[in-house]
């Protein structure tokens, strides 16, 4: 496939372009940098692949920022990008290509609709196999891509010229995927994983175990046999050799019981599930007896008043005392009178009026009610201390927690402590409640009996006190008793285990109950070594591809940089691959060197050149083109040469090649004209950049322009007129080159209207002008001067005249290095 | 035979002939199946799926 011509449209530098005839074998652009000679080169790029691999390595940086780059920043809204080819193929037919950029995808760049000859297609419809194996523009800022890279991107690099780049991204999201699956692993793994360490912990010490725990912690699993071996030795433990694999769980389980239980129960004085259910319902007792006490006490108390003031309850006092002051005369006599005035029938008469009287026999019920709540309540409460039943420790249990620490008492004296507590507090309490009980049992008799009455209601009071005292104690000691055990626990736990034969027993059920997370680890692993093996043999299939590439390739990379190089002592010999990268090597007079650090800037261009054109040049490539972009940028005289002569040479003679090149070098374009005149050629200019985009015109050298001028002054007159008329836009010429050379940047306004001050202070506005040129030049502006020309007597000058001005601008475009 | 039986890449194709593993063929396929930003973790995914059907396998043991 050739290219005929294209249109770039809004596409990168390019406004509303239009065509640009590429029918040649050899097309030369020559422009400074920054007037859009790449835009054309990434147009064709484009217009192919639909991307360039400028903007794809952009977006390995940012895509962000690169976003939206494919279209020209000045395109109108609405306005499509787009470039517009017609190329020729094999058989000589003609077709018309449009890539546009998909209106919806602008903002994200990246999508673009293919016609071909006005439908939509690839070029597979053409026949044509676009790889990026074949890729035909050569961009001197990527040639060296490969070489400065690490390992792995210069074998990605060189991969991708040859068209392997899916295998590569293959193995590289193979890579990813398998990195991600074995640092991330499944939510199951991550729990497997934290159950079998914590078996393995368990096996610490214990031989038998010793070479499985260490594999393991390796994760490395064979399952059914290390779970034969793990049976064989439960089957040992248990010394019985009939457990079936399901029952080894339950009797390992009920060995380790047996075996710490003979050591020490811990059990046995670990405190009641249910122990704080039941402190609970002691606090609830205590505060319902101590409120029906407290009931007690007041209604004891309004009994009391009540039986007072229902009869003379101070009168009766008084005589009762009276008559104990002649108690052993007559009971009955008053000491005062000597009369019996309070015999026994009056004492009768008055305790049947009291007991008659409605106010105290409410008075009463109400006390007895009391009496019977307060009985009640304490007799729950007594109850509730009954059923606490541990912390109780027995002697023997004292003297096996004293022997197993025997080393260290002070492990096990404050759990001893607080067990005695708890037991202490426990008999206290329940003593002082079976008083209790018995004194409410006395409450309504003693209330009866004056005397013994008056102590009553001080007794409640202590009982309370007594009830609250004795229940909170109980609270207390149990309450603190469960941190205390807890405390020690793992302690007394490690100590009991640390017998051996727990230990084993201990060790093995841990492992034996994990299978089922061994099962998902070993699944896990396996996993991962079979993808570490595929990742393997992929890399096997891409270092055979290499070798198969190299031995078919190599000799052409080696022939193209040899053309650039001859003779060489110091040189590139080739190429090797190795796991993840690709060797490049050298010689420095027969001794052997890697290529990327020992040869020159410039041998390495020509390295990257000989790679590339090898790609450009496959045999089965569809394209019968290559487009190089500034190739010989940064090369030394020498290879330069080279590469114009032999080697663009050898493309247009032998391989038959369009060959497009673009260089902001005049010299280059130049020098490649006169060495490949002979062969179909056209030669373009991009004399200015615009807002519109480049300007690219038919290229005629300045030389050639002053050799017309030099001509027409040798003519007649009209010929001479126009000599001089011709001198303005070559004078307007040589200040746009030489401003371009010494800045680097184009004039920023045109010079078509200036005047001739504004041309000259152009002029003297560049840098390295001198005085003297400014002068000459002053004066070859105004003998230039249109306005001039109109002036009344104003003669066409002569040939001498007009050639004193030619040979001032040639000996300045020479000196200025604008012509050779 | 649908679209996702085909491997597109002729590199690819060559591959997975020519290395014989079978988890290479199905990894080709989920990367092929993936968008080109997400083709990791596609491959990733087809992982994924190859070991829940390891660990049923092993709970049905």
């Amino acid at each position: 496939m050739r290219l005929i011509r294209i249109r770039p449209t809004y596409f990168r530098g390019f406004g509303a372009s239009g065509w640009i005839n590429l029918d040649a074998d050899f097309v030369l652009v020559f422009g400074p940098n920054g007037f859009g000679k790449t835009s054309l080169a990434e147009a064709i790029e484009w217009i192919i692949y639909g991307k360039t691999r400028r903007r794809e390595k952009g977006n390995t940086f940012s895509r962000l920022e690169y976003r939206g780059s494919y279209r020209n920043v000045h395109a109108p809204d609405g306005a499509a990008t787009s470039v517009c080819a017609v190329v020729r193929i094999a058989d000589g037919t003609e077709h018309a290509i449009e890539r546009t950029l998909r209106p919806s995808q602008q903002r994200s760049d990246e999508d673009s609709e293919l016609l071909v000859d006005g439908s939509v297609a690839s070029f597979a419809s053409l026949g044509l196999e676009v790889n990026e194996a074949f890729y035909p523009i050569i961009v001197q800022h990527g040639l060296q891509d490969f070489i400065h890279a690490r390992p792995i991107d210069r074998r990605d690099a060189i991969s991708a010229a040859f068209g392997l780049e899916p295998l590569i991204q293959f193995k590289g999201a193979l890579e990813q995927a398998r990195n991600s699956f074995r640092n991330a692993p499944p939510t199951v793994v991550l729990g497997a994983r934290d159950r079998l360490r914590d078996g393995l912990i368990r096996t610490t010490g214990v031989d038998c175990l010793v070479e499985l725990a260490t594999r393991w912690r390796q994760h490395e699993f064979a399952l059914n046999a290390d779970y034969e071996e793990l049976l064989e030795l439960a089957q040992q433990e248990l010394d019985d050799d009939a457990v079936a694999p399901e029952d080894v769980a339950d009797r390992l389980e009920q060995r380790k019981v047996e075996l710490q239980a003979a050591v020490f129960d811990l059990d046995a004085i670990r405190p009641s599930e249910r122990q704080e259910d039941l402190l609970r319902q002691l606090d609830s007792d205590r505060e319902e007896t101590a409120d029906a006490l407290r009931t007690l006490g007041t209604t004891t108390e309004a009994f009391l008043e009540q039986s007072a003031s229902v009869y003379t309850d101070e009168l009766l006092r008084f005589w009762e005392q009276g008559l104990s002051l002649v108690a052993d005369r007559n009971n009955d006599m008053c000491p005062m009178c000597e009369s019996e005035t309070l015999p026994a029938t009056k004492r009768d008469e008055l305790r049947s009026r009291i007991e008659n009287n409605q106010q105290y026999r409410d008075a009463r019920r109400a006390l007895l009610s009391a009496v019977s709540r307060a009985t009640e309540t304490a007799q729950a409460l007594s109850l509730a201390v009954s059923a606490l039943t541990h912390p109780h420790m027995s002697n023997d249990q004292k003297e096996r927690l004293r022997n197993l620490f025997a080393d260290d008492q002070t492990v096990v004296q404050p759990l001893i402590e607080a067990a005695d507590l708890c037991t202490r507090s426990k008999d206290t309490a329940t003593r002082n409640f079976s008083r209790m009980i018995n004194s409410l049992g006395r409450v309504a008799e003693r209330v009866e009996h004056s005397r013994a009455r008056q102590h009553v209601s001080r007794s409640i009071v202590a009982m309370r006190t007594r009830v609250d005292s004795s229940a909170r104690g109980i609270l207390d000691a149990w309450r603190a008793y469960a941190p205390v055990v807890r405390a020690v626990e793992d302690t007394i736990i490690a100590r009991i285990s640390s017998d051996a034969s727990i230990r084993t027993v201990d060790a093995l059920l841990q492992l034996w109950s994990a299978k089922a997370h061994v099962k998902v680890l070993a699944a896990f692993n396996g996993l991962l070594a079979e993808t570490l093996g595929d990742m393997q043999a992929v890399e096997r299939f891409i270092q055979v591809k290499h070798t198969e590439l190299f031995e078919s390739r190599g000799a052409e990379i080696q022939s193209w940089y040899d053309e650039m190089c001859p003779g060489a002592d110091v040189r590139y010999t080739g190429m090797e691959a190795v796991t993840d990268t690709i060797k490049l090597y050298a010689e420095s007079f027969g001794q052997r060197m890697p290529a990327a650090p020992c040869l020159s800037h410039s041998q390495l261009n020509c390295l990257g050149l000989g790679v590339y054109i090898t790609c450009g040049t496959t045999p089965n490539s569809p394209f019968g083109f290559l487009v190089f972009d500034d190739p010989v940028q940064s090369m030394d005289d020498d290879h330069c040469e080279s590469f114009m002569e032999r080697v663009i040479g050898r493309l247009l003679d032998e391989a038959g090649e369009q060959v497009i090149v673009l260089s902001h070098l005049e010299p280059v374009t130049n020098r490649l004209h006169r060495l490949h005149n002979h062969h179909r050629l056209l030669k373009y200019k991009i004399d200015q950049f615009r807002r519109t985009g480049p300007s690219i015109v038919t290229y005629e050298p300045l030389e050639t322009e002053i050799r017309e001028i030099q001509v027409m002054a040798d003519g007649n007159e009209e010929n001479r007129k126009l000599a001089v008329q011709k001198l303005r836009p070559t004078i307007e010429r040589i200040v746009r080159e030489l401003h371009v050379k010494e800045t680097g940047q184009p004039l920023d306004h045109s010079l078509a209207r200036a005047t001739a001050a504004d041309l000259l202070r152009a002029f003297t506005q560049i840098p390295n002008t001198v005085p003297q040129e400014h002068q000459r030049f002053r004066d070859t502006v105004g003998f230039a001067d249109p306005s001039h020309h109109t002036e009344d007597g104003w003669q066409v000058p002569t040939k001498p005249q007009i050639l004193t001005h030619v040979d001032r601008l040639r000996q300045l475009a020479r000196q200025k290095g604008l012509i050779e | 035979m649908s679209d996702g039986d085909v491997i597109h890449s002729p590199v690819l194709r060559e591959l997975v002939r020519r290395c014989e593993r079978p988890n290479i063929e199905s990894f080709v396929r989920a990367f092929e199946r993936a968008d080109e930003d997400n083709r990791a973790t596609g491959v990733n995914a087809r992982i994924v799926e190859m070991f829940e059907a390891l660990v049923d396998e092993a709970d049905q043991d």
